[in-house]
């Protein structure tokens, strides 16, 4: 007959585990550890394999790259202490001395040649985007390497903050090499201890790192996409800091006493574009339905009268529960390209009312807005409100929502006569997003993918045709700037609000949001 | 013996007989009360209303989620409170009852009309076009109602009238189903037999003799599916498939308070759900009654 357990050696267990539980429990008082619970899974521990936020997110707790990205999207010395610009297409990067890998091997010129040619020539080219530009990477002495671009390439810098350095003993290693741990070995704040793909990353405090130790002993990386599960997590104390804090659960952290929101704001921005290609614009008609004989949008008058209508506070506040923050051009202040001169737009219904009068629509006109529903933070309820607030001045407004999937091609091929767009500026700069959504459309150029309002506005294209082709910042920083003012004050694209990062913690824990949404245990310290 | 018992009474006219007997089970007239009060405020909702909901001139996002019994800063009482966009709730459900009415109604009808059509056309010509036709049923019972729904849905786009076609295209086969299987029985029978050795031409034979005697389980069918119509409708909705975001229904209003359900803004979605419930009840009383009294075995 099997053992089974009697009441006694049963109470003896719930002892013994008490005490296994409580022993770290007192330890935890000298040695913090820390459970961050992320809301999205990591396909691979392999920082190469494969480009997105939660991959870039998990790998860099592990590895260093050359560049680091800031909370701000500004570039970082990392394991490359300066740079300098040789040429146009040659750049020399000084790497920092005497970094050493988890492994107790030293770093140098050797692995960065090592990494960036393994995620260039990667099967996968999961980091296309971003290795495209790169010829060849050379090293005159171990402490300094040349990268050499095929052209001229200005973001290079933000490519190579995305690349991480591992060591050149395992660059031969495959996604599975790096997920077992035996090829995890980079020089980050954190070595690996154990990965269950889909569940967890454990992780151990790297004491020799550079940029000074971290302040957790050990840190767990949980994945938990589920909104309901993460939040309970959280309120039972299981995790200490939560990802994209449920909006449901927002009341609920804030009322408690040892839980709190923390909100930052976050690179991505949403807008509403306007059909200014077409002499007529298909949802457009006059009140009685007949058709208007002329597309409004054309108008930067009307263009602006309907920036004037949107209360966009009142979003913010109302619609967004304060998860979002009012935008007037496409980042906000301390990014590159932000324009002091970009005209902050207030609410103003009876001036919007009269510059369309003045415009010649006196009587307004109807006008169906479309968007995706359950793509961005609240999507469909900004789009009614900002429905709401055009009727006030006189666009008799109808708004209609639909999938994603049916939405997205329709949207940025300009079916549309004024549509919700949104855009993560993942650079954290004004020339990525204005060369996708601002520039003349060109498949050639690769410019205006999404420029669904078919706009064309050949100052603003010289502009940024120049400033993605100019290698130094200092030149490139007030082309981008006049490009943000042109852009906005023409109002060719109507800003709301940038989506905020909603974190849930601990109020024991201090951090704070980056723009890219990265969680980084590094970064998160104790609030004392 | 006394005079009033030899008095003949007067014999009720039948009509009559039958709604004393319709409203003589209290479940039936209760159902029927309500239903008549519903249909009323349906219909008159323009006129009772306190807002027009589907006017985003006369609403405001800063009187979003407004908790039950405030007032609007122009002084109008919410009774019901507001959803996110500042929709007065009772509003709301009076223009819900309309769309969901019009939606259960119309449907059912329309279902009622094609599927008892094709039944009793199975039924008396048999042969080929009687296993088509029941084959095809068989198919379409085989597939889940809500699914068949948002296929259709899916291929015609949103919309009301898609959302009437989606449902009748979803429920004909029920009523052909049930048709074919009344009318094999009637089409036995005398009557009928009758009717063709008088050499009646077959249209007139089908439409004069036959679809009367089938009617009773059709039109039992019939009240039903308004009841169902409504709930799918509703489900739709939910699912943001349903009408236009700014004309929500009662299943949009109920998915517009869905997510704040744990946020303690129980309003939006309870009423309209409290609304949606007692419609469906409501109908569904009145429809058993209706199926108690029509049953053959009854009469």
């Amino acid at each position: 007959m099997p053992a089974l357990p009697t009441r006694r050696t049963f109470n003896k267990t719930i002892i013994a585990l008490g005490l296994t539980v409580a022993l770290p429990v007192a330890a935890i008082a000298q040695d913090p550890s820390l459970s961050i619970g992320m809301s999205t899974t990591p396909t691979t521990l392999d920082p190469h394999e494969d480009s997105s936020s939660p991959n870039n997110a998990t790998s860099r707790h592990i590895f260093d790259s050359l560049i680091n990205r800031g909370g701000a999207a500004e570039n970082q010395p990392q394991l490359a202490t300066e740079w300098k610009v040789v040429d146009d297409t040659h750049w020399e990067f000084t790497l920092r001395d005497g970094v050493k890998f988890h492994d107790g091997s030293d770093f140098d010129a050797e692995d960065v040649i090592a990494s960036l040619m393994r995620a260039r020539d990667k099967p996968s080219q999961g980091f296309a985007s971003y290795t495209r530009n790169i010829a060849n990477v050379t090293a005159p002495d171990p402490l300094h390497v040349i990268v050499e671009t095929t052209v001229p390439d200005p973001m290079i810098l933000n490519s190579l903050s995305r690349l991480r350095i591992i060591s050149s003993d395992h660059v031969g290693d495959d996604v599975q090499a790096f997920d077992d741990g035996t090829a995890a070995i980079g020089t980050g704040p954190f070595k690996y201890a154990s990965f269950v793909p889909g569940d967890r990353l454990e992780l151990v405090r790297n004491d020799d790192y550079f940029g000074g130790a971290a302040e957790w002993s050990a840190v767990t990386l949980r994945f938990v996409p589920d909104n309901g599960a993460r939040l309970a997590s959280l309120l039972s104390g299981d995790l200490d800091l939560i990802e994209t804090l449920p909006a449901e659960g927002i009341d609920r952290i804030e009322k408690s006493d040892n839980l709190k929101a923390i909100r930052g704001q976050s690179t991505r921005i949403v807008y509403l574009g306007m059909d200014v290609a077409r002499d007529e614009s298909p949802f457009v008609a006059a009140k009685d339905g007949a058709p208007l004989g002329s597309n409004p949008f054309k108008d930067a008058n009307v263009r602006k009268a309907m920036l004037m209508s949107m209360n966009r506070p009142a979003i913010v506040d109302r619609v967004m529960q304060k998860n979002g923050t009012v935008a007037d051009q496409f980042v906000a202040e301390g990014y590159f390209g932000h324009s002091d001169a970009v005209e902050k737009v207030a609410y103003d219904p009876e001036g919007a009312k009269k510059l369309l009068a003045d415009a010649g629509y006196p009587d307004g006109f109807k006008l169906t807005l479309h968007g995706p529903s359950g793509r961005y933070v609240n999507d469909s309820d900004v789009l009614q409100a900002a429905g709401q607030m055009l009727t006030r001045i006189g666009i008799d407004t109808s708004v209609e929502v639909m999938p994603w999937s049916m939405y997205s091609d329709k949207y940025s091929d300009g079916a549309y006569s004024v549509f919700l767009g949104s855009w993560g500026v993942n650079t954290g700069e004004v020339s990525n997003p204005a060369v996708s959504l601002i520039e003349t459309r060109d498949n050639d150029k690769g410019t205006g993918r999404y420029n669904g309002g078919g706009i064309s506005d050949t100052e603003i294209d010289a502009l940024l045709d120049e400033a993605t082709a100019t290698l130094d910042e200092a030149s490139r920083e007030p082309l981008l700037k006049q490009a943000s003012e042109k852009i906005f004050n023409r109002t060719w694209i109507l800003p709301i609000h940038y989506e905020n990062v909603v974190i849930g913690a601990k109020n024991s824990i201090a951090f704070s949001p980056r723009g890219d949404k990265y969680t980084l245990a590094y970064e998160v310290k104790s609030a004392d | 013996m006394s005079n009033a018992d030899t008095t003949p009474i007067a014999p009720e006219p039948l009509a009559r007989q039958r709604i004393i007997q319709y409203l003589s089970a209290p479940g039936a007239a209760i159902g029927m009360t309500l239903l008549v009060v519903i249909v009323l405020l349906a219909v008159f909702a323009p006129l009772i209303s306190p807002q027009n909901p589907y006017d985003l001139m006369q609403l405001d996002i800063m009187d979003g989620r407004l908790p039950p019994g405030s007032e609007s800063y122009s002084g109008m009482p919410y009774y019901l409170g507001t959803d996110n966009q500042g929709r007065d709730i009772l509003s709301g459900i009076l223009y819900g009852l309309r769309t969901s009415l019009i939606v259960g109604v119309f449907s059912a009808i329309a279902a009622a009309l094609i599927g008892t059509t094709l039944g009793l056309l199975a039924a008396y010509v048999g042969g080929r076009t009687e296993s088509l036709l029941m084959r095809l049923v068989d198919l379409q019972l085989s597939f889940p109602t809500i699914l068949m729904a948002l296929m259709m849905l899916a291929v015609l786009g949103k919309g009301v009238q898609n959302v009437v076609i989606a449902l009748i295209i979803a429920e004909w086969a029920t009523y052909a189903r049930t048709v074919r299987g009344t009318a094999l029985v009637e089409r036995e029978k005398e009557y009928i037999e009758a009717a063709r050795c008088l050499r009646l031409p077959r249209w007139r034979i089908v439409f004069r003799h036959l679809l009367p005697n089938c009617l009773a389980p059709v039109i039992v069918i019939a009240t039903m599916q308004v009841a169902r119509a409504i709930g799918l409708e509703a489900t739709l909705s939910f699912l943001g498939l349903g009408a236009s975001v700014t004309e929500p229904s009662l299943g949009m209003l109920i998915s517009n308070g869905y997510q704040y359900l744990l946020s303690g803004y129980y309003w939006i979605s309870f009423f309209p759900g409290i609304a949606l419930l007692v419609t469906i009840v409501a109908i569904n009383l009145a429809g058993d009654r209706l199926r108690d009294i029509l049953n053959p075995r009854n009469i």
